[in-house]
């Protein structure tokens, strides 16, 4: 096959003439594919070079050093010994009091310092508020926290004892996700504005310093990141890390939706190969006659190579336009996941891969009939043959062919060959089980069909096996379909279980949290008072591992060949207990309740916990660091906690006596049931001690709503793709028998039929081909999502059936409405006129 | 004997080199031989004989008929001598070239330049004018004018202005002429035709039969058509019987 044969491209063309509206049609099922997989790696790539551009406004610095502790004198010198510029901010969680509104709102407190962020800039509603708020010491708040409480820029806020008027909105900050924003808007205030009774010793803050570089290169800022870790015993970040984290990010949800985009693109090719098979089964005879005329079999696959060359790259070229297209809105879906604003970057990397995977996929869905084009005897031309091409041996090649080659693209796409392989397993699994269900349906129709009584019946189960039946194809279609959209659904499902098991009705609702111990009296009056339990309450002591056994932490750091000791340089937050909660379980030794010997204290750590991250057994020993205090344990204990339960959980349980005269705080829970009186309870707490935080579980799973519609949104608009894709599909395997049922229809009402009995016969047909191809595509979904449950995602596997029935059903019913437009109207037609032209 | 020497002559395009035979044929140079063919297909269990030791010889511009029932293999003896299809014993050879001989490729290359085509349903692309159904042929030869031989042969078959109807929009009697016009564009060495009138009424029948052996008599062309038709067997100088898969009668009709 010589593709420079002109003869070729002008055979292609002139002989495509009768087919182009159905080749269009399947053209448009992987038109929809190759779109998805554009506006994909576009828009990553797009992401991709937004990160590459502002990592350093993604830091806001070349630096960050960051504690949960306020820096000692010592870490200051060297901090200060830098050099460059330097900017403090101290984060934490607190309540913000609206006066005018009377209405208060957990926020995120951000305590700047002149000169923050040191790369890029906070941008604010009014702009000039981004300057004017550090030096009239007023707050900037976060704009969707304005809008939520009817906020204007006259308006005040009170953090603690301070009230600040408030400068403006915070529209994007460096550092500041968008989703996080929702979750726990931001607030920022100059750091003469704060209450210092908000940062009392032991409450949780987050204390950075941003330190801006003139002149170093990346190389020398990681061999300062390394030497500023080892003196200081701080997790320092670079704006080289930050990029890379990102990227890492980005990367996982390119390759995450990009799946979902393949799965689109090979329905896509399902449809191609489809409309190619049906395509070349109509020109058998054509072929014959172009091989008795002196065509070469090389030629003559030529002219159908061609096509399906050309039906690639226009699917190619209009996925790729569309794919521009959607590249246009999906930014608008991300933006709320990313600290930046996406800018639209045509990607011609992207277009190519597109066009090329497209192209690629057309042609390999295209093989097998191709490859039939060439076993076409020329006597075919001289003796009427109705009997399809005898399938052979190279059928099992090609399949070998299309699934290497889908392997390869699941490849591109996930960036993994476990994941492409992965992948292309399930894919063959459903392609599998659907395919030998319609042989095995075929199969049983072929037998049925002589008990059957009924005519319609009769008749429409026989279209079933009938030569020409587009039976597997339309399966294929329409169960995987069905099954990317159950996927959906059932996974949807048990994530807002998961949810549901947060507030049921003996679970705390409303948790209290950094409350002093002498606030601990009053707290508990004032729920009293609203007549509220309190359910738990529990202390919790920050504190750091000074040492296993006889090595320091710092030696350890030192001489380690273990490459991650985080669990040995974070901060615990620890507390003492006589007994373990319902929500835990010991597995290995014995829980000590309380100690007041002078050996090594007992503690119990979370199982995973020890043998994971601490790498630890029963009977080894750990020295704490509680405020400069050093306390010698020994693990007594391991313990399997359910960290599902609301409630205060931990990593490390001390026994009681030991703990008591250390600075500590508490946790209370409690639960008001109707969510009616959370903010005025939480005005209480506030008002008396305004460093206490009153978090509703209500407000949280709101927010959570939120953030899972956010997300739900953007794999539901990958669905939906795939499900037009299907149904594109299973349009176009409808309108390639339909030119034979159209015809059939004639000489049934010739010989007498009625125009319900025609009907019927479709209606039986299509409704037995819908209600077991989405119901095995049900069953499908059912299992591969209580494998992601059950192995992926740790969640209970849970299904509700109505929406299940409803999906079926829906499927059914457009199957069947497909069906019956597809012919309906030829009824009405004369029979000679339908006969002459129906060819 | 003008014939080819090897059966491997084709370019890498599948484009065949074989030399043009003269326009002005030497009678009674032999175009066709058919030695001893045989086939037999493979049915159930047994083994079916269509034809059986048929042995025969056309010349240049001679026109012969294949006459007899259904079932004879008359179709299958076109198809064997037409390059379409392998014997199972015994030899074709066409143009100086034994077929058996030839790989499917070479008797491709031969067919396009040698072999002229007329089918009893005409086997016209649907998808194709009428000009371009007849175009085909010399377009795959690589020959230029194609358009232009087309356009005058489609005259002479009295298809002028009908050039640009697709075969939808013919009538049967037209879809044969455009077949006609088809099969000489590339003025084949031989014609085979299988039942060309079978598809059609008497009248339109005999305007075929006259295009046929007008065509074939100003190319110089061999003909063997298959047929039921006794009149136009009649019009052939000589006619092959077959029954069973055997030549019963080769009769010569020396006044056609």
């Amino acid at each position: 096959m010589n593709l420079f044969d002109r003869w070729l491209w002008i055979m292609a063309w002139r002989e495509s003439r009768g087919s182009r509206h159905r080749l269009v049609l399947f053209l448009s099922s992987m038109t929809v594919g190759v779109a998805l997989l554009t506006a994909l790696t576009s828009t990553g790539d797009s992401l991709e070079k937004t990160v590459h551009d502002e990592a350093r406004q993604l830091l806001g610095a070349d630096l960050r050093i960051a504690s949960s502790r306020p820096f000692t004198e010592d870490q200051q010198k060297v901090i200060r010994q830098l050099g460059g510029d330097q900017a403090n901010r101290v984060s934490f969680l607190s309540m913000a009091l609206f006066p005018e509104q009377e209405r208060t709102r957990m926020v995120m407190v951000r305590v700047i310092e002149r000169g923050y962020p040191l790369y890029g800039s906070v941008e604010t509603d009014p702009p000039e508020a981004a300057d004017s708020y550090l030096d009239d010491q007023q707050a900037l708040v976060d704009h969707g926290l304005m809008s939520g409480m009817g906020l204007a820029a006259e308006d005040s806020i009170q953090i603690g004892r301070n009230r600040l008027a408030i400068a403006g909105a915070i529209r994007r900050a460096p550092r500041e996700i968008p989703i996080g924003m929702i979750v726990m808007p931001p607030v920022y205030i100059p750091a003469g504005a704060l209450d210092s009774t908000l940062l009392a010793r032991g409450s949780m803050a987050e204390h950075d310093v941003y330190v801006r570089l003139h002149g170093r290169t990346n190389q020398e800022i990681a061999e300062l990141k390394d030497s500023l870790e080892a003196t200081l015993d701080l997790d320092v970040d670079t704006a080289e890390e930050e990029q890379e984290a990102w990227r890492e990010v980005l990367k996982f949800f390119h390759r995450f939706l990009g799946l979902s985009g393949f799965a689109a693109l090979v329905l896509g090719g399902l449809g191609v190969g489809g409309a190619i098979r049906a395509h070349i089964d109509r020109c058998l005879t054509n072929i014959a006659v172009l091989r008795c005329l002196g065509a070469s079999s090389g030629r003559t696959l030529g002219v159908y190579f061609v096509q399906a060359l050309i039906l690639g790259s226009l699917a190619g070229l209009l996925g790729c336009l569309l794919g521009m297209m959607i590249q246009l809105g999906l930014p608008r879906v991300l933006e709320v996941f990313l600290p930046f604003s996406v800018r639209f970057i045509v990607s011609w990397d992207g277009l190519a891969i597109g066009f090329g995977i497209g192209l690629v996929v057309t042609l390999l869905f295209a093989l097998m009939p191709l490859r039939d084009v060439q076993r076409v005897s020329p006597l075919r031309a001289l003796r009427f043959v109705v009997e399809p091409l005898p399938r052979t041996r190279f059928q099992y090649v090609v399949f070998v062919i299309i699934a290497l080659g889908l392997a390869a693209v699941a490849y591109m796409q996930s960036g993994s060959w476990q994941t492409g392989l992965a992948y292309t397993a399930a894919l063959i699994v459903v392609f599998g089980v659907l395919t030998l269900l319609a042989k095995v349906l075929m199969s049983a129709a072929k037998r049925l069909t002589r008990r059957i009584r009924l005519y319609s019946l009769r008749q429409g189960v026989a279209n079933l096996h009938r030569p020409g039946n587009q039976t597997t194809l339309m399966m294929l279609a329409l169960g995987l379909a069905t099954f990317i959209v159950m996927v959906m659904l059932i996974g949807e499902h048990m994530v807002v279980q998961r949810i549901d098991t947060f507030t049921g009705e003996d679970r705390p609702d409303m948790i209290l949290f950094d409350i002093q111990a002498d606030q601990l009296s009053g707290v508990h009056d004032i729920l009293e008072a609203e007549a509220l339990p309190m359910i738990e309450s529990t202390p919790m002591v920050n504190m750091r591992i000074h040492a296993r056994g006889d090595s320091t932490v710092a030696a350890m750091q030192h001489d380690s060949v273990r490459s991650n000791l985080w669990a040995y340089t974070r901060e615990y937050r620890n507390t003492y207990r006589a007994a373990i909660t319902d929500a835990e379980e010991i597995v290995e030794g014995e829980f000590t309740g309380s100690y007041h010997g002078s050996g090594p204290i007992p503690i119990s750590i979370e199982e995973d916990f020890a043998r994971n991250a601490l790498d630890v057994a029963l009977g080894d020993t750990l020295v704490f660091d509680v405020q400069g205090v050093q306390i010698p344990t020994v693990i007594g204990s391991l313990r399997r906690v359910d960290w599902e339960q609301v409630r205060a959980n931990f990593y490390v349980v001390f026994p009681a006596g030991v703990l008591e005269e250390a600075p500590q705080t508490y946790i209370v829970s409690t639960r008001e049931g109707t969510f009616n009186r959370y903010e005025q309870i939480q005005a209480a707490v506030v008002a008396a001690y305004p460093n206490v935080t009153v978090l509703s579980l209500d407000l949280l799973l709101k927010v959570f709503d939120e953030v899972v519609g956010r997300i739900r949104s953007v794999i539901s608009f990958m669905a939906y793709f795939c499900l037009v894709a299907g149904l594109i599909v299973l349009m176009a395997a409808v309108m390639i028998s339909r030119s034979g049922r159209i015809r059939e229809q004639a000489l049934l009402k010739t010989l007498g039929a009625a125009r319900h009995q025609v009907a019927a016969i479709t209606v039986f047909e299509y409704t037995v081909l819908g209600l077991l191809s989405s119901i095995v595509g049900l069953v499908l979904a059912l299992a591969g999502c209580w494998l992601l449950a059950r192995f992926v995602f740790d969640l209970a596997y849970v299904v509700a059936p109505v929406p299940i029935i409803l999906v079926v059903s829906m499927v059914v019913l457009f199957t069947v409405a497909v069906g019956q437009l597809s012919t309906w109207h030829h009824y009405a037609r004369p029979t000679l006129a339908v006969l002459r032209t129906e060819v | 004997m003008q014939g080819l020497a090897k059966c491997d002559l084709m370019n890498t395009t599948g484009q065949s080199k074989v030399k043009r035979v003269p326009e002005q044929k030497q009678m009674p140079d032999s175009i066709l031989q058919v030695e001893r063919l045989t086939k037999t297909y493979r049915s159930g269990s047994r083994d079916l004989t269509v034809l059986a030791d048929v042995s025969f010889e056309i010349s240049s511009g001679e026109t012969c008929a294949i006459l007899g029932p259904s079932g004879s293999g008359k179709t299958t003896l076109l198809g064997l001598c037409a390059g379409l299809d392998t014997p199972s014993s015994g030899r074709v050879i066409l143009r100086n070239q034994d077929l058996s001989q030839c790989s499917e490729n070479t008797r491709t290359a031969l067919r396009r330049a040698t072999v002229g085509f007329v089918f009893q349903t005409f086997r016209l692309l649907a998808t194709l004018t009428a000009l371009e159904n007849v175009m085909v042929p010399a377009e795959l030869s690589g020959r230029g004018q194609a358009r232009n031989r087309a356009r005058d042969l489609l005259h002479q078959v009295g298809l002028e202005g009908r050039e640009h109807h697709y075969p939808a929009q013919l009538s049967g009697g037209e879809q044969q002429r455009v077949g006609l016009a088809r099969a000489f564009i590339n003025r084949p060495d031989i014609l085979f035709a299988d039942e060309p009138t079978g598809n059609l009424d008497a009248a339109t029948g005999d305007r075929i039969k006259e295009l046929l052996f007008e065509l074939n008599r100003n190319a110089g062309t061999a003909l063997i058509v298959v047929t039921h038709d006794l009149t136009l067997a009649s019009n052939c100088r000589r006619a092959l019987h077959l029954h069973g898969g055997r030549i019963t009668r080769d009769t010569a009709h020396p006044t056609a």
